[in-house]
C-alpha cells in the first residue's frame, strides 16, 4: 500500500501551482514514476524488469532451496533419513538373527529328540546343553563382526558422502563459470553491435537533427525530419531487441545444455564413488564373513564331538544325528545370510537414492539455480545502472524547469501535497523533447 | 563626526530588526538533506560494520553445523531465532551508540543552519541544503556533538508512517487479500512456466501473469489510494502544509500527520 501511494503519485500533473500557504511557490515537486516511463530510454528499462520477472518466475521453484539455512537443513534431513535407513536395517537384521537362532535350537532339539541313540544316558539334555554353548558363542562372534562391519561401513559411507559432496560442488562451479563466460561473451557482443549501429546511424541522425535546428523549417518537414528521427531511433531499438531476443534463447539452451550436462557428469562420477564405495564394502563383507565362517566351524567340531561324544568319553550321536544337526544349522544360517544380503541390497538403494537427492542438493541443480540467480542479478546491475542513468538526466531536466519557475527546491516520491509547485508536466516536455 | 555615528548605529540597529525575523525564525521553505549513504562510510560507522560482518561470519559455522543437527522443525526455528537474536544484540551494542550520536550531529546542524527538516537526499532532486559534510565533520571530530538547545522549530513539511496506515483494519485486509489473490497467481504462473517450452510461451504466461495482478490491484487497491491521498491532502492544508513525505525519508523534523490521517479513517 505504501507502495503504492508513492508510485499513484499524489494529483495529476499539471504546471500551475496549488498553492495555499504563502511562499509555498518556492516548493515543488515531481512524479518521478511518470518522468521516468517519458525518458527515450524507458522501453530498455522496461525490457529489463520484464527479463528479471521473467526469470525470477521461472526460478521461483520452491522445491529447489533458496539460501544456506535451507540448504543446511535438507542437508540434515537427508542425513537423519540415511541414519533411520541405516537402524532400520541392523535392527531387522538383529531380530531375523534371533528368530533363526531360535528356530535352529527348535529344529536341533526337535532331531535330538527324534533320534533312538540320543534317548538314552540324557544324551538329548547334553546334546542341547552344548548346541546352546554354541549357539551362544556363535551369537557373539557373528555380534562382533557386525559391530566392526558396522564402524567400517560408517566410515567409508562417511568418505563416500564428503567425495560425493566435492564432485558435485566442482563440477557445478565449473558449469557456474562456464554459463558466466558465455553471459558475458554474449553482451560484449551485444555492446558492440549497439555501438556499431548507433555509429552506422550518426550521420543520418546529424544531420536530420541540424536540420531539425533550423528555425525557419516549416512545420510539415519538421514533422517529416521528427519521424525520420524516431524511425532511425525504432530502427536501432528494434535491431537491438531483436538480438537481445536471440541471444537470450541461445542462452537459455546453453544453460539447459550446461545443467543437463554437469546432471550427467555428477550422476557419473558419484556413481563411480558408489561403486568404489559398494566394492569397498563387498570386500569387507566378504572378508568378515569368511572369518566369521572361519571361527564358526572352529567352534563346530567342539560342538560335533560333544554331539557324538559324552564327558565320559563315549559315543552319544551317531554320525547321520551329527550331520542332520549340522544340515539344520546350515540351512538357517543360509537363511539368514539371504536375508542379510537383501535387506543390505535394500540399504544400498535407499542410500543411493538419498546421494541422488544429495547430490542435487549441492550440485547440478544448485548450479544451475545459482547461474540463473546470477544472471538476474547481474540484470538488476545493468537496470540499476541504466536506470541511475535515466535518473540522472531527469534531474538535470527539472533543475532547467525549477530554476525557469524561480522554484528553490524540488523534491519526488511525495505522498500528499496541499500546495507548492508541481514541476512534472514542464519536466515532461522537456524529457519528451530528448527523443528529439 | 559623533552624528555621523550616530546615523550609521541607527541603520544598522535598522537593519538588524528587519533582518532578524529572517535569520533566527527557520526558513520553512528551504529544506535540508542528508546523503545517508556518505555518512555509513565515516570511519566509526565502517569499522563497527565490518566488526558486525565478522560476527556474523563467525556466526555461519555455527549456524551451518546447528542447522544440521537440529531434528524437528521446531529446533531448525529456535536455531534460527537464536542467531538472529544474537546477531541484533551484536547490532545494538555497535551501531545504537553511533546512531544516537549521528541524531545529535544532525539536530545540531539543522539548529545552526535554521532547517526545520531534514530529509534523506534520494528525494531531493533540486536545491536544499547537504548537510552531510557538516554531520560527518562533527562526528569524525573530537568529542561528542552538543545536542541542541531548542526543539525543531515547525516545518512546512510533514510526514506520516506508512505502516501505521497500513495498519488501519480496512486498508490492512484489502492489502492481505490482495497479497493472497498475487501469491496464488504467481505459484500459478511457475506451475505453467515449468512446463512452458518456448520463449513465446513463457512471454505470454508472464504478461497475463502481470496482467492479473495489475487488474486486481486496479480494482482492490486504487479506491483505497485514492481515497488515502485525499484525507492526507487535507490534513496537510488543515494545517499549513505543503507537501507530505514518507516517514522513512524524513531524517530530522518535519510534522507528523499520521495520527490525524489515521483518525480520519475511524
Amino acid at each position: 500500500m505504501a507502495g503504492l501511494i508513492l508510485a499513484a503519485g499524489c494529483a495529476k500533473t499539471a504546471a500551475p501551482p496549488a498553492a495555499s500557504l504563502p511562499g509555498s511557490e518556492k516548493v515543488g515537486y515531481v512524479h518521478m514514476d511518470v518522468l521516468i516511463k517519458q525518458h527515450p530510454l524507458y522501453s530498455q528499462l522496461a525490457q529489463y524488469d520484464s527479463d528479471i520477472a521473467a526469470m525470477s518466475l521461472r526460478n521461483a521453484d520452491p522445491g529447489v532451496p533458496r539460501n544456506a539455512g535451507d540448504v543446511a537443513r535438507e542437508e540434515g534431513d537427508l542425513r537423519r533419513e540415511l541414519n533411520d535407513a541405516a537402524d532400520k536395517t541392523q535392527k531387522f537384521l538383529r531380530e531375523r538373527q534371533l528368530e533363526y537362532a531360535q528356530k535352529e535350537r527348535a529344529a536341533i532339539q526337535a532331531a535330538l529328540g527324534a533320534a533312538p541313540a540320543a534317548r538314552g544316558a540324557g544324551g538329548g539334555d547334553v546334546a542341547a546343553q552344548v548346541n546352546s554353548t554354541y549357539q551362544s558363542q556363535a551369537q557373539t562372534v557373528s555380534a562382533q563382526a557386525a559391530k566392526n562391519y558396522k564402524a567400517y561401513s560408517q566410515a567409508v559411507i562417511a568418505e563416500d558422502s564428503h567425495a560425493s559432496q566435492a564432485i558435485a560442488k566442482t563440477l557445478a562451479s565449473r558449469a557456474d563459470r562456464s554459463y558466466r563466460g558465455k553471459v558475458e561473451e554474449i553482451q560484449q557482443k551485444e555492446a558492440d553491435y549497439s555501438l556499431k549501429i548507433a555509429t552506422e546511424d550518426s550521420g543520418a541522425r546529424l544531420e536530420l537533427k541540424t536540420k531539425l535546428s533550423n528555425l525557419a523549417l516549416d512545420d510539415a518537414t519538421r514533422e517529416d525530419t521528427k519521424a525520420k528521427l524516431a524511425a532511425i531511433d525504432r530502427k536501432e531499438a528494434d535491431e537491438t531487441a531483436a538480438m537481445r531476443n536471440r541471444d537470450q534463447a541461445t542462452l537459455e539452451a546453453f544453460q539447459a545444455q550446461l545443467r543437463t550436462q554437469t546432471q550427467k557428469q555428477i550422476r557419473t562420477e558419484i556413481e563411480k564413488v558408489h561403486a568404489e564405495t559398494a566394492a569397498k564394502l563387498r570386500s569387507r563383507q566378504n572378508t568378515a564373513r569368511a572369518e566369521v565362517d572361519q571361527k564358526l566351524q572352529s567352534l563346530a567340531p567342539g560342538v560335533a564331538r560333544s554331539l557324538t561324544v559324552g564327558p565320559n568319553g563315549r559315543a552319544t550321536m551317531p554320525p547321520d544325528l551329527r550331520a542332520k544337526v549340522e544340515a539344520i544349522h546350515k540351512q538357517y544360517y543360509a537363511q539368514f545370510q539371504h536375508d542379510y544380503d537383501q535387506s543390505l541390497a535394500q540399504y544400498n538403494k535407499t542410500r543411493d537414492e538419498l546421494s541422488r537427492r544429495f547430490a542435487a542438493l549441492h550440485g547440478a541443480d544448485g548450479g544451475a539455480q545459482r547461474s540463473a540467480l546470477n544472471h538476474i542479478a547481474q540484470l538488476q546491475k545493468q537496470r540499476n545502472a541504466l536506470f541511475d542513468e535515466i535518473v540522472a538526466q531527469i534531474r538535470r531536466e527539472v533543475r532547467t524547469v525549477a530554476l525557469a519557475h524561480g522554484v528553490r527546491v524540488v523534491l519526488t516520491d511525495i505522498v500528499g501535497a496541499a500546495g507548492g509547485v508541481d514541476l512534472t508536466a514542464d519536466a515532461q516536455k522537456d524529457i519528451e523533447s530528448l527523443h528529439e | 563626526m559623533s552624528k555621523f555615528r550616530l546615523v550609521l548605529a541607527a541603520l544598522l540597529a535598522a537593519a538588524t530588526i528587519f533582518a532578524a525575523p529572517a535569520a533566527i525564525a527557520a526558513d520553512v521553505f528551504d529544506i535540508g538533506y542528508l546523503d545517508q549513504g556518505a555518512l555509513a562510510s565515516i570511519k566509526q560507522f565502517a569499522d563497527a560494520n565490518r566488526q558486525l560482518a565478522q560476527f556474523k561470519q563467525s556466526l555461519n559455522g555455527q549456524f551451518a553445523a546447528d542447522m544440521r543437527a537440529a531434528h524437528s522443525a521446531a529446533d531448525q526455528q529456535r536455531v534460527e531465532a537464536e542467531f538472529q537474536g544474537k546477531l541484533a544484540a551484536r547490532q545494538r551494542v555497535l551501531l545504537a551508540p553511533l546512531f544516537q550520536k549521528a541524531q545529535i550531529a544532525i539536530a545540531s546542524v539543522a539548529s545552526s543552519r535554521n532547517l526545520s527538516v531534514i530529509v534523506d537526499k534520494r528525494i531531493v532532486v533540486y536545491g536544499g541544503q547537504d548537510i552531510t559534510k557538516n554531520v560527518s565533520d562533527l562526528l569524525a571530530g573530537p568529542g561528542d556533538p552538543v545536542p541542541p538547545v531548542n526543539t525543531p522549530p515547525p516545518s512546512s513539511v510533514g510526514f506520516i508512517d506508512q505502516a501505521q496506515i497500513d495498519s488501519i483494519p480496512k486498508i490492512k485486509s484489502a492489502n492481505d487479500d490482495f497479497v493472497k489473490f498475487r501469491d496464488d497467481q504467481q505459484k500459478a504462473a511457475q506451475d505453467k512456466m515449468t512446463k512452458a517450452k518456448t520463449d513465446a510461451e513463457r512471454r505470454a504466461i508472464l504478461a497475463d501473469f502481470q496482467k492479473a495482478v495489475g487488474d486486481k490491484q486496479e480494482q482492490m487497491m486504487k479506491p483505497l489510494v485514492d481515497q488515502t491521498k485525499s484525507v492526507i491532502s487535507d490534513v496537510a492544508r488543515k494545517k499549513n502544509l505543503i507537501l507530505v513525505i514518507d516517514k522513512g525519508n524524513i531524517i530530522y523534523g518535519g510534522t507528523d500527520v499520521t495520527p490525524d490521517v489515521t483518525s480520519a479513517f475511524k
